[in-house]
């Protein structure tokens, strides 16, 4: 986006016109491309489940029905596992931002100004290669007595290496004479973190928030394998659960009653509507984040 | 600096939140954390009112022995995996909450503590960390590789007296019946360390079926033959019955597996694949892997050139599961191949939902050289071990026998509505009994053929008088709404309810076919029943991967027919020569 | 820049960055005990691990793992599809967000600027257990895209089950779900450029692929150059989830990767040593590669990744 006083020196010039209307078409293309699948999901999740165990829905309801809806709006499990995924993104989110800024700003410095920064960039970066494995961690997560509670979803990733070292890229470029004037002004490190790096690094900071929110709001794994019961779990794992099938040719010998269960008609359009609810809540995040995506705020709020 | 305020302003919000998850967080955790104190005594629990019901003591109880309650109460620790509830499942339901606890409580006196209670693929996975943090549960339920595991590293508690001692005489019966050899497996070094859930045998027999709505139109009766079914698949095709795209056969990338296989087509050539453990059959003086015989080329070479007369979907062995099916659903299909309970599969039952004119019928294996068709049947089938572990508590031998015989008490046995309909529907919400969270059951192996037996008898008798469980009155009813126009509230779908009546209860039906299989003895058994080798342990699923590749290869005909030697050998020498030189030493040795 | 007042003797340094270590003290707690203390646990991949007997009595076998991976007839062929796809999901998964990004950035309506922005990070929300029905969908026989390809007079592909298309359809697929993630990155780093270098250079009349080329592409060098970094370390990384719902044995020539063998191995039997001997194989590999690039970058431009 050019801002008007840019644009307006611009000669208008026919190639620029021609670009203008091409991106236009080529981004529109981009955007159905991805809305897409949603759209998909939104009509099957409308559609009656004959047609489409079928496969016959494409982008419009075939017998068109807000059962699948209706069937939701009395399961309790649902609505419980949304909950749980609100607690864990405000509780992971809040643990994750402070950890990212705290670790960030240390490492962001000259060696010469923190001179043992690289060891530590190091020891965190480290941890991006190597892990131990499922069967360690939930050894640690047992003997630490954090197990089945949401702080098991929470700690294990609460720091994020990628997160940090993207953010102390950014508190690089934040101009060295601000730092220094508010070192001046007698501004002590945390003062200058959150008076002068952290309102420069908005566009990084949101970014981070944002992938932060989605990180925990997709997380599924670990509630498979830290928590007790369905009961206590979060939304993806819940929905997870729902989408994968069971692996069927693995377990060859059932009793009859379990073969008839599983042979059923399964009901797709209530599974398809719960993974398209889903994902509305986080989404409703994105618009409010994406305004400090947009240029100039940084450049606006160092001149202003 | 609006812009800070507002980032903060979220912060602060989040943190809000995250102090009421904090306080949240403590109150679940010492419930869902605490590590449950073995065994309290029955005066230290007064938790709950309805935990304080003391258990009958043995000398007041006035019913069978093998149903009374422990002298002392205990409790037992347990993980599970949450079988399929069925429709019928309160909301929000999960096994620990299942009213089937307060039962066992009551009536047994074991208090149930879950570890956990996960779907059953993740169970599977917990236990496996539990087992490497050494705090495994009481009761568990094992595959057969288990199972020996933990024998061999004496982990497991011996059962023999309990289950000699309690067990309720129909389960020994039945046992009896399969000549205790399902016993004699899980017996090591002298000791029983398990009670094996046992099958019907007769479960996994081979059968083909045909849209029978397309075969009348075309003039075609049942096919006894490779070629006249070859002919009514074509038949099909070449009149797109189904629309442009009608298939003859449909099939999906996996040969031998659960849902439409290739096993009526490999078994009427006498080849008798299996899946990824295989299965093994006598050949000259030696077992031998079925897999490899000359037959498996001949039939697919037949299957080689359907896929090249289009009477297979080009696309088949990209296909999943959820393709295939709809492929069914939508009418595509003429002929599927598979067990008994195919008419009851979601691609059959949706595709008569589509189309109420669809019909379905099921025959037998056709031959392909004038022989009869034979199938193959397991020797034993037993689907897993119910054990316990070593450091059980005083008692839990008895518990676990009891549980059995409960279990067998409220599904097998001739009145049962008394408990049905008295102790668990009524007192727990509706809803909250479900029969397959029971935490250790055993299956009656013979319930199938007893429900058709009975619900045949029932209906000759056009009554329900004799039927003994819920279930044989639902098939009784399916036969009255699907036959002489009854109608019930709220129930099955037409096409639900024809799905059960055919697979279970009708003669010309799935089991009925099995029925007539095994009356025949159009069947051939397979021969060897121990547990997995070393090679097989090692190389097995790469030697099941070069089987399935060169299935779908072959088939397509991206192959030439010279590539059978070709696998052959190299099948052989990955592994395959090593798996049957240990396998036929294991037979020896057991023989 | 060198700041003279803070030059005073060492101990002076040393007070001066205890605000630093205080800063970094709760993170390397909880990465101590959460991502070092199961560290230990590499010790599986030279053991033949059983769970029951755990770490501690688990029979040591030193480099049997390694051995029993390479000897596998399968091996060679999923390692080099792992990082044939993790190659091209690295060079197409930064790329084509770029683009992107610096198509977005020329964009002057805002309102559409935002709407296609958010629908971009849209299949990301979706897990490929559901999106592979729809993959699987589109690429099939009827789909449309054979039906694009039918209607310019083109003969049918089969990509779900042609050895020659099943990586492209991965690694395309892959990008399209995952693209919204580096182009918000991207357009962060847009922001920080300087809009004046924009408006001296419309008044030299430098023309807008001149100004991509001269002003936006090396004002996003360094996040360029980050993320290339960072994606390295990803470089034995093909995808366990997104393969798993789209191959079908047909296509294990081009599309089997080291996670599914290994998957499909732990069926029946759970597979704990040689998963683990991967993972550290793995972590090595991409230890080193990353390695190599942070050293090049700080020789040659002085510029420290992280």
């Amino acid at each position: 986006m050019e801002t008007t006083k840019t644009s307006n020196r611009i000669k208008t010039s026919t190639s620029r016109k021609i670009f203008t209307w091409g991106n236009t078409v080529f981004l529109t293309l981009v955007t159905l491309l991805c809305v897409s699948p949603m759209l998909h999901l939104l009509a099957v999740s409308l559609s009656t489940n004959v047609y489409v165990i079928g496969g016959q829905v494409s982008f419009w309801p075939r017998g068109f029905t807000t059962a699948a809806y209706e069937h939701l709006a009395v399961q309790p499990e649902f609505f419980r596992a949304i909950w749980i995924s609100i607690q864990r993104v405000a509780l992971g989110t809040a643990i994750n931002m402070i950890l990212v800024v705290l670790v960030a700003y240390p490492l962001s410095k000259e060696v010469k100004v923190f001179r043992a920064r690289t060891i530590f960039a190091w020891i965190f970066a480290f941890t991006m290669f190597f892990g131990g494995g499922l069967i360690p961690l939930f050894f640690v997560v047992h003997h630490t007595g954090i197990m089945g509670t949401i702080w098991a979803l929470v700690l294990p990733g609460a720091i994020n290496v990628w997160h940090a070292v993207m953010l102390l890229n950014f508190f690089r470029g934040v101009p060295k004479e601000l730092e220094e004037a508010a070192h001046m002004d007698g501004a002590n490190h945390m003062i200058t973190l959150v008076k002068v790096f952290l309102p420069l690094s908005l566009p990084a900071l949101a970014t981070i928030l944002l992938f932060t929110m989605v990180g925990h709001w997709n997380a599924w794994f670990d509630g498979m394998i830290f928590m007790r019961s369905p009961a206590d779990f979060p939304l993806s794992t819940y929905l997870s659960m729902l989408v994968m099938q069971a692996d069927v040719t693995a377990r060859v010998m059932l009793t009859p009653e379990e073969i008839m269960a599983l042979a059923e008609v399964d009901d797709r359009t209530i599974r398809i509507a719960q993974i398209f609810l889903g994902a509305l809540p986080i989404m409703a995040v994105y618009p409010f984040l994406q305004r400090y995506f947009v240029k100039g705020i940084v450049v606006g709020s160092v001149k202003g | 600096m609006k812009r800070i305020l507002l980032l903060v302003a979220l912060l602060l919000v989040a943190l809000i939140v995250t102090v009421a998850c904090n306080s949240n967080g403590e109150e679940d955790a010492p419930a869902a954390e605490a590590t449950p104190t073995p065994a309290p005594a029955p005066d230290e629990q007064t938790q709950d009112p309805a935990d304080e019901v003391e258990p009958d003591a043995p000398s007041d109880f006035d019913g069978p022995f093998y149903l009374a309650p422990l002298a002392n109460p205990i409790t037992l620790r347990l993980g599970v995996g949450i079988g399929d509830p069925g429709p019928t499942v309160r909301a929000g339901l999960t096994p620990d909450m299942g009213a089937h606890n307060q039962f066992i409580y009551e009536r047994i006196g074991a208090e149930l503590y879950y570890m956990w209670a996960l779907p059953a693929d993740q169970a599977g996975e917990r236990f496996n960390l539990s087992l490497a943090t050494g705090d495994i549960p009481d009761i568990m339920t094992l595959s057969q590789v288990q199972f020996f595991e933990l024998a061999e590293h004496g982990q497991l508690r011996c059962l023999r007296d309990a289950f000699e001692r309690y067990a309720r005489p129909e389960i020994k019966e039945m046992f009896a019946d399969l000549d205790n050899v399902p016993l004699d497996i899980a017996t090591v070094n002298g000791e029983l360390l398990a009670i094996p859930h046992v099958l019907d045998p007769a479960q996994g027999l081979g059968q083909l079926w045909y849209r029978g709505d397309w075969a009348d139109a075309l003039d075609f009766t049942t096919p006894t033959t490779m070629d006249e079914l070859e002919t009514m698949m074509q038949a099909f095709v070449d009149n797109e019955m189904g629309g442009p795209g009608t298939r003859g056969l449909g099939l999906y990338a996996n040969p031998v597996s659960w849902a439409p296989d290739t096993r009526a087509i490999l078994h009427g050539y006498g080849s008798y694949v299996g899946g990824a453990a295989g299965n093994w059959i006598h050949g000259d003086g030696q077992l031998v892997n079925a897999l490899i015989q000359p037959e498996t080329q001949n039939a697919l070479n037949r299957l080689r050139s359907w896929y090249a007369s289009g009477i297979i979907h080009p696309e088949f062995a990209t296909f999943n599961i959820d393709q295939v099916q709809a492929e069914l659903a939508a009418g595509r299909v003429g002929v599927i191949s598979g067990e008994w309970w195919l008419g009851h599969w979601g691609g059959v039952i949706s595709s008569m939902e589509y189309d109420p004119n669809v019909e379905w019928r099921v025959t037998n294996i056709v031959p392909a050289d004038g022989a009869a068709g034979r199938t193959i049947r397991a020797a034993a089938n037993i689907s897993n071990f119910r054990v316990l572990s070593a450091d059980a508590p005083e008692g839990a031998e008895e518990a676990l026998i009891k549980m059995l015989n409960w279990f067998w008490e409220i599904f097998f046995v001739a009145e049962p509505f008394a408990y049905i309909e008295d102790d668990f529907i009524q007192t727990g919400e509706p809803g909250a009994f479900v029969w397959n969270w029971w935490p250790i059951l055993i299956w009656n192996a013979y319930e199938q053929q007893t429900n058709f037996d009975m619900v045949n008898a029932a209906i000759q008798a056009g009554s329900t008088d004799g039927l003994t469980s819920i279930l044989q009155v639902d098939l009784f009813n399916s036969y009255q709404m699907l036959f002489n126009d009854a109608t019930f509230d709220d129930w099955w779908s037409t096409e639900r309810a024809w799905g059960e009546w055919f697979t279970r209860v009708s003669p010309d039906g799935g089991w009925g076919t099995n029925v007539e299989i095994v009356r025949r003895g159009a069947f051939i058994e397979s021969a060897f029943t121990g547990p997995p080798t070393e090679t097989h342990l090692s190389r097995g699923s790469v030697l099941h991967d070069m089987w399935l590749e060169f299935y779908a290869g072959y088939v397509m005909g991206n192959l030439p027919e010279s590539e059978w030697d070709v696998f052959v050998a190299s099948w052989l020498a990955t592994g395959g020569a090593d798996w049957t030189a240990e396998i036929n030493e294991q037979f020896n040795r057991m023989q | 820049m060198t700041k003279p007042r803070i030059r005073k003797h060492k101990s002076g340094q040393l007070r001066r960055e205890i605000p630093f270590y205080l800063m970094l003290l709760p993170a390397l707690v909880l990465l101590i005990i959460y991502s070092y203390l199961p560290m230990a646990g590499l010790v599986m991949a030279f053991q033949n691990f059983r769970p029951i007997l755990s770490f501690a009595n688990s029979p040591f076998v030193g480099l049997e793992n390694f051995r029993f991976i390479i000897a596998l007839p399968t091996f060679q062929r999923a390692f080099r599809n792992t990082a044939i796809i993790a190659f091209w999901r690295i060079v197409t998964g930064l790329s084509v967000p770029l683009l992107l990004a610096i198509l977005l950035n020329e964009v002057r309506r805002k309102w559409f600027a935002r709407v296609v922005q958010t629908t971009i990070f849209l299949p990301f929300f979706l897990s490929w257990a559901v999106l592979g029905g729809v993959v699987r969908e589109v690429f099939s026989l009827g789909g449309p895209v054979n039906q694009v390809i039918a209607l310019v007079g083109g003969d049918p592909i089969m990509f779900m089950g042609n050895n020659n298309w099943f990586r492209a359809i991965l690694v395309s697929t892959h990008t399209w779900q995952s693209m919204g993630i580096n182009l918000i990155i991207f357009l962060a780093a847009i922001t920080n450029i300087d809009v004046s270098q924009y408006e001296a250079a419309d008044i030299d009349g430098c023309n807008k692929l001149k100004q991509v080329w001269h002003i936006t592409l090396p004002g996003m060098l360094p996040i360029i150059i980050l993320l290339s970094t960072l994606a390295i370390g990803q470089l034995l990384n093909a995808g366990f989830e997104q393969v798993m719902v789209l191959y079908s044995p047909i296509v294990y020539e081009s599309g089997d990767i080291l996670d599914t063998l290994v998957y499909r191995m732990g069926i029946g039997q759970q597979l704990f040593s040689p998963a683990a001997a991967i993972g550290l194989f793995r972590g090595l590999l991409s230890l080193v590669l990353v390695g190599i690039a942070y050293w090049s970058a700080y020789k040659f431009s002085d510029y420290r990744i992280f």
